[in-house]
C-alpha cells in the first residue's frame, strides 16, 4: 500500500497546475460553435498571419478562412460561419469587420451580418508573458444558404476545424519551458490496478510463506494456491468474496479520486471528457457491483451458515462457480480501459445512448459492448447466490433455529437475496436487450423506428431500486447484531424488526419511479410512485428507533465495530432523510441529476451500506482468523475516516441546491469552485485513510490479539464455534436455545405476534 | 449567477417545511442517541450478562408495545402530512401550468441535439419600447422574436411574467440516433427529460428579468457538460415584471 501512496503522490506531483494549459477548447462556451450540420473533411479551415513566434503585446492581424469546392457560396445568402478561441491574448474585430463579428462566451464568432462570406479579418493582441504556447483553435462552416427567411435550414453544411500553436519569443523553438507535461490519468489508473493485483499477489505469497516458513517451496505453494482456487467451503469462497471486493473497493476508490482531481476546479482538463464519463461510469459499476454486493456476499456467505447451524450451503460448487464469475466479470466491465477508451454509459445505462453503435463521438466508447457483457455475466452470478442462500435459509436450519429465533442479519441477507432474486431478472432482460442491439443490429431501444424510449429505464429501475435495498438491507442486519452485542442486551422489537425489513423489502418493489419523475413518464404513475415512495420512511424510522431502543439499559462497550455501527445510525439517518426531498415534484425538477441526488445516495450507499460493512469487518473479523484487528488502528481508521467522509460529501446537498448537474466532466460556474476544491481534499483523506484498515488487516492477521470462540458476549451460533471455526464448519449440527421460556409475552403481546413462546421444547443450553 | 433556484419558486417554499422537518427529526434522533451513549455508556468490561445472554442460545425477547406504536403512528402522521403537501406541489407544478398553457400561453420549442439546443418561437414576444407602442423584440444579434423565428446560437428568449410553455424534443435529422437530454434551468428549479420521439414539456412562469444559467441534465454522451445555454427573460416593459 504504500507503493499505492507513492503512484498517487507521484501523479499528483506530476500535476503541479490543475490544467496543463489554462484554457482548451472545451472548456470555453459551446464545445467550438454550435455549427449546422456535421463534421466534414471537404470544408478546409485556415487561419494566416500567424507569426512564428509571437511578441508579448502585439497585434497581429489575421485572416480567417473557409473554402469547400462542394458547397457553393449563395450569393448575397448565408455563406459559411466561423467560431475562433485562443488560450491566450485577446481578440477584436479586423477593420471593416466591426458590425460582422463580436465576442461570445470567452471567443470570437460571426453574427447574422457576418455570416454572407467565407473570409474573415480579425486582430489578435498577443498576452504579456511570452513564456508560454498560444493555442489558437477555429471552427469553420460551409453552408449553402438553403435556409429562407428564418428558417435556418442545415441541410448539406458541413463544418471543420484547424488549431495551430504558436509559441512566444521567449520559448525555444518547438517547445516550451514552463509547458508541463501532465500525467496520462489512464496510465495513472492502469499502474494503480496493475500494482493492487501486484501486491495482492506478493500478499498472498507472503500469507502463505508466514503459514509455514518451514515449507516455502513452489510444490507447496501451487498446491496452497489450488486449494484456494478449488475450495467450495462456504468459508473459503467467503474470503474470496471478501478479498476481490475489498481490491474492487481500492480501485472503485482510485477512479474517484482521479476524477475529483478534475472537478476540484472550474474549467479543468486534468481528465479529457472521454477520460472522466469513462471514469464515473466505471467507479459507480464497480462500488456497486464489484466491491458492495461482493463484500456483502463475503459475509453471507462466512456467517450465514455458522449462525444457522449449517455445515455449509445448500449448493457449495455452485457457490464457488458465482464467485469466480466476478473476476470474470470484472475483467470485462474494465476491458475498454486497457484500449484506452472505458465503457461511458454511466452505471444506470440509460438508453438510446447506451444503444447506439457507429463511428465518431456521438455513441458510446469502445469498452461498451464488452461492458454490457460483463454485467450479463453479474446478473447470472447474483441469480447464483440469490438462489443459493434462500435454499440454504429455507431449508438447512438447525434445530432450534426457527423463523422467528434466527439472528437478524441471517434475515437481513434471506430478504436481500430474495429481492435479489425477484428484481434480476428485470435487469437481465434489460442487459440482453441492450447487447443484442450493441451487436446484431435489433432495436429493441431505437426511437426511431417506434420503440419505447422509455422502455430501458422502467427494465432497469424495476431492478434499480431493489437492487439499492438488496445493499442496505444486509447493512441493517449487521447494525442489528452489533449494537445488540455492544450493549450487551438483546435486540429490541425482534419481530418488529423482521417485519420492518420485510416490509420495506416489499415496498420497494413499487417505488421505482421516483427515480423518473421528469423522464416523461405519466403523470399519474408519477404521483403513484411519489406516494409509495413517502411511505418507506415508516418502517425504516421504525428501526432506527428500535436500535436506539436497544441502548436503552445497556451497558454499552465501545469498540471499534460498534463506532462504525454507531456512525452507520446517524450517516443512514441522514442519508433517509435526504432521500425524502425527491418524492416532491416542485423539489424533485430542481434536485433531480444535480449534486443533491450524488449526497443522498453516498450517504446511504457508503454511510450505510460501507459502514455497516466496515463494522462487520471488525466484528467477524476475529472470528475468520482467530484474532482480533488492533483498536487503535481502528479508532483511527474511524475517527478519520468519519470525519473526512461527511467533509466529502455534506456539501453536496449545497451543490445540488445551487443547481450543479451531476456527471459534468466540468462547471464553468465560479461559485462552485470552493465547495468542489474542498471535496476533493476531503475525498482525498477519506480513500487514503481505507489504508489504516488495509494495514490493520495484514498486521493482526499473525499478529492480533488472539480471540476465543465469543470474544464480543454475542449469543448467535457463529459464536459458539471455534475461532477460526473447523472445516466443516460443525462436525455435529448444533441446537440453538431459547431463553424466552421464562420471559412472559403480555397477552396484547401475544395476540398481536402469536405466542412468544416458541412451542418448541428446548432446554437453555449451552456448549 | 447559478446561486440556486429564484426565491420566488415553489422550491423555497418547500425546502423550508422540509428542512424543518428534516430538523426536528434529526435533533430527536441524534440527540436521543447522544443521551444513550452517555447514560448507559459501560463503566468495565464485566457488567452483568441481562437477557440471558449465552452463546447457542436465543435471548429474551424485549418489546414495548407502546412506544413501537409511537414511532409507527407518529412518524406515519408525519409522513402523511408531507404526502399531502407533496401531492399539492405536484398539481402545482406538473397539472395547473399544463392545464392553464392549453389555454394561452408563449409557446417555445426547444430541440435538443448532441451538444447543444436550438430553440424555435411560434408566438411572438413583444415589448413596450420608449414610446410606448409594442414592437418585437430584437436580440443583440439583431434577430426578431416572432412567430416562424429560432435562435441556435444558445440564446432563448422568453418574456417576463407571461406564461412560458416548452415543448422539448430531440432532433432527429436522420443523421446521428437521437438520444435523451433534459433542459434544466436552476433558477426556476425546472427540467424535464428530452425524450427521443415523443415531446415532453414544461409550462413555467418566470417573474423575474435577467440571464440564467440553461443545463443539459441527462447524460448524453462526450460534451453533455458543455451543453450549455443562456435564457434571458425579457422585461416587457409594462410594469408587470420583477414584482415578486
Amino acid at each position: 500500500m504504500l507503493t499505492l501512496i507513492f503512484v498517487l503522490c507521484a501523479a499528483l506531483a506530476l500535476t503541479p497546475q490543475m490544467t496543463s494549459f489554462p484554457t482548451g477548447l472545451n472548456a470555453l462556451g459551446n464545445a467550438g460553435c454550435t455549427c449546422h450540420g456535421s463534421a466534414d473533411s471537404t470544408t478546409s479551415v485556415s487561419l494566416s498571419g500567424l507569426p512564428d513566434n509571437f511578441t508579448g503585446g502585439s497585434s497581429y492581424e489575421l485572416t480567417i478562412t473557409v473554402t469547400n469546392d462542394d458547397i457553393a457560396p449563395l450569393e448575397g445568402g448565408n455563406q459559411a460561419g466561423f467560431r475562433i478561441f485562443a488560450s491566450a491574448g485577446t481578440f477584436s474585430a479586423g477593420t471593416g469587420f466591426e458590425d460582422l463579428m463580436y465576442e461570445s462566451d470567452g471567443g470570437w464568432t460571426h453574427n447574422d451580418a457576418g455570416n454572407d462570406m467565407r473570409t474573415w479579418n480579425i486582430t489578435w493582441t498577443a498576452p504579456g508573458s511570452e513564456d508560454q504556447i498560444v493555442e489558437f483553435t477555429v471552427n469553420g462552416n460551409a453552408v449553402n444558404g438553403n435556409a429562407v427567411g428564418d428558417n435556418d435550414g442545415n441541410s448539406g453544411d458541413a463544418w471543420n476545424a484547424f488549431s495551430a500553436g504558436v509559441p512566444g519569443a521567449a520559448t525555444s523553438a518547438g517547445g516550451s519551458g514552463s509547458k508541463i507535461e501532465q500525467v496520462e490519468p489512464y496510465d495513472v489508473a492502469i499502474i494503480a490496478i496493475v500494482f493492487s493485483t501486484g501486491l495482492l499477489s506478493l500478499l498472498m505469497v507472503y500469507v502463505f510463506y508466514r503459514n509455514d516458513p518451514e515449507g516455502f517451496t513452489i510444490n507447496n505453494f501451487s498446491a496452497w494456491l489450488k486449494g484456494w482456487m478449488t475450495t467450495t467451503d462456504h468459508k473459503g469462497v467467503g474470503t474470496l468474496y471478501f478479498v476481490f471486493s475489498f481490491l474492487m473497493l481500492l480501485i472503485g476508490g482510485i477512479f474517484a479520486l482521479l476524477f475529483r482531481l478534475q472537478l476540484a476546479t472550474a474549467d479543468n482538463d486534468f481528465l479529457t471528457q472521454e477520460q472522466y464519463n469513462s471514469f464515473f461510469s466505471l467507479h459507480g459499476t464497480t462500488m456497486i457491483f464489484l466491491a458492495a454486493m461482493p463484500m456483502i456476499g463475503a459475509f453471507a456467505n462466512w456467517i450465514v451458515p455458522l449462525q444457522i447451524g449449517a455445515k455449509d450451503l445448500a449448493f457449495p460448487r455452485v457457490n464457488a462457480m458465482a464467485f469466480w464469475m466476478l473476476p470474470g466479470a470484472a475483467v470485462l466491465l474494465f476491458a475498454g480501459v486497457l484500449t484506452g477508451e472505458g465503457a461511458d454509459i454511466t452505471w444506470t445505462m440509460y438508453a438510446p445512448y447506451s444503444s447506439i453503435t457507429g463511428e465518431g463521438v456521438k455513441v458510446p466508447s469502445e469498452g461498451t459492448t464488452l461492458f454490457v457483457g460483463g454485467m450479463i455475466m453479474l446478473g447470472a452470478s447474483s441469480t447464483l447466490s440469490g438462489l443459493n442462500f434462500i435454499a440454504t435459509i429455507m431449508a438447512m436450519r438447525a434445530p432450534g433455529v426457527t423463523w422467528m429465533k434466527m439472528p437478524l442479519f441471517t434475515w437481513s441477507i434471506f430478504i436481500s437475496m430474495a429481492m435479489l432474486f425477484i428484481s434480476l431478472p428485470a435487469l437481465i432482460v434489460g442487459l440482453a436487450y441492450l447487447f443484442l442491439d450493441r451487436t446484431i443490429g435489433t432495436h429493441f431501444y431505437d426511437t426511431t423506428i417506434g420503440g419505447d424510449p422509455l422502455l430501458w429505464e422502467h427494465l432497469f429501475w424495476y431492478f434499480g431500486h431493489p437492487e439499492v435495498y438488496v445493499v442496505i438491507v444486509p447493512a441493517f442486519g449487521i447494525a442489528s447484531e452489533v449494537l445488540a452485542t455492544s450493549a450487551r442486551r438483546s435486540i429490541f422489537g425482534y419481530r418488529s424488526m423482521v417485519y420492518a425489513m420485510a416490509s420495506i423489502g416489499v415496498l420497494g418493489f413499487v417505488v421505482w419511479g421516483h427515480h423518473m419523475l421528469t423522464s416523461g413518464m405519466d403523470p399519474t404513475l408519477r404521483l403513484l410512485m411519489m406516494l409509495t415512495t413517502m411511505l418507506v420512511a415508516i418502517p425504516t424510522g421504525v428501526k432506527i428507533f428500535n436500535w436506539l431502543a436497544t441502548l436503552w439499559g445497556g451497558s454499552l462497550v465501545f469498540r471499534t465495530h460498534t463506532l462504525w455501527a454507531l456512525g452507520f445510525l446517524v450517516t443512514f439517518s441522514i442519508g433517509g432523510i435526504s432521500g425524502m426531498f425527491f418524492p416532491v415534484a416542485g423539489l424533485d425538477t430542481h434536485f433531480h441529476d444535480t449534486y443533491f441526488v450524488v449526497a443522498h445516495f453516498h450517504y446511504v450507499l457508503v454511510g450505510g451500506t460501507l459502514f455497516g460493512l466496515f463494522s462487520a469487518i471488525y466484528y467477524w473479523y476475529p472470528k475468520a482468523t482467530g484474532r482480533k484487528l488492533d483498536e487503535t488502528l481502528g479508532l483511527i481508521h474511524f475517527t478519520i475516516g468519519f470525519i473526512s467522509y461527511n467533509a466529502t460529501f455534506w456539501p453536496m446537498h449545497e451543490l445540488g441546491i445551487q443547481g450543479m448537474p451531476r456527471r459534468y466532466h466540468t462547471y464553468s460556474v465560479p461559485e462552485w469552485t470552493d465547495l468542489n476544491t474542498f471535496i476533493t481534499i476531503s475525498a482525498f483523506v477519506f480513500g487514503l485513510s481505507q489504508l489504516f484498515l488495509l494495514w490493520n488487516l495484514i498486521k493482526s492477521y499473525r499478529g492480533g490479539e488472539p480471540a476465543g470462540n465469543d470474544p464480543w458476549g454475542g449469543w448467535s451460533l457463529e459464536w459458539t464455534t471455534t475461532s477460526p471455526p473447523p472445516t466443516p464448519s460443525f462436525d455435529e449440527i448444533p441446537t440453538q436455545g431459547d431463553a424466552n421460556e421464562h420471559h412472559a409475552s403480555s397477552r396484547l403481546m401475544g395476540r398481536l405476534w402469536g405466542t412468544g413462546d416458541s412451542g418448541d421444547t428446548e432446554e437453555v443450553g449451552a456448549k | 449567477m447559478a446561486v440556486g433556484p429564484a426565491e420566488y419558486t415553489i422550491f423555497w417554499d418547500l425546502m423550508e417545511i422540509w428542512n424543518f422537518w428534516s430538523i426536528v427529526v434529526s435533533v430527536i434522533t441524534f440527540g436521543l442517541l447522544v443521551y444513550l451513549l452517555i447514560r448507559f455508556r459501560s463503566e468495565d468490561d464485566y457488567a452483568p450478562v441481562r437477557d440471558s445472554i449465552t452463546p447457542g442460545v436465543f435471548p429474551e425477547e424485549r418489546d414495548n408495545l407502546t412506544l413501537e406504536l409511537s414511532w409507527f403512528i407518529l412518524p406515519s402522521i408525519l409522513v402523511l402530512y408531507l404526502t399531502f403537501i407533496a401531492w399539492q406541489s405536484m398539481v402545482s407544478v406538473w397539472v395547473d401550468p399544463y392545464e392553464a398553457a392549453n389555454e394561452d400561453a408563449f409557446d417555445v420549442t426547444v430541440e435538443a441535439y448532441q451538444w447543444g439546443w436550438n430553440f424555435y418561437y411560434t408566438d411572438d414576444l413583444e415589448v413596450y419600447n420608449s414610446t410606448g407602442t409594442k414592437v418585437n423584440y430584437v436580440t443583440e444579434n439583431g434577430k426578431d422574436i416572432v412567430a416562424g423565428a429560432s435562435t441556435i446560437d444558445g440564446n432563448l428568449y422568453i418574456p417576463c411574467n407571461e406564461l412560458i410553455r416548452f415543448k422539448i424534443i430531440v432532433q432527429n435529422n436522420g443523421d446521428d440516433a437521437p438520444v435523451k437530454h433534459a433542459p434544466f434551468v436552476p433558477e426556476w428549479a425546472m427540467k424535464e427529460d428530452a425524450v427521443p420521439g415523443i415531446e415532453t414539456q414544461m409550462a413555467f412562469t418566470a417573474l423575474e428579468s435577467g440571464t440564467y444559467e440553461f443545463f443539459c441534465a441527462e447524460y448524453c454522451g462526450l460534451q453533455h457538460s458543455k451543453m450549455l445555454a443562456k435564457v434571458h427573460v425579457i422585461d416587457k416593459g409594462d410594469g408587470t415584471c420583477n414584482k415578486v
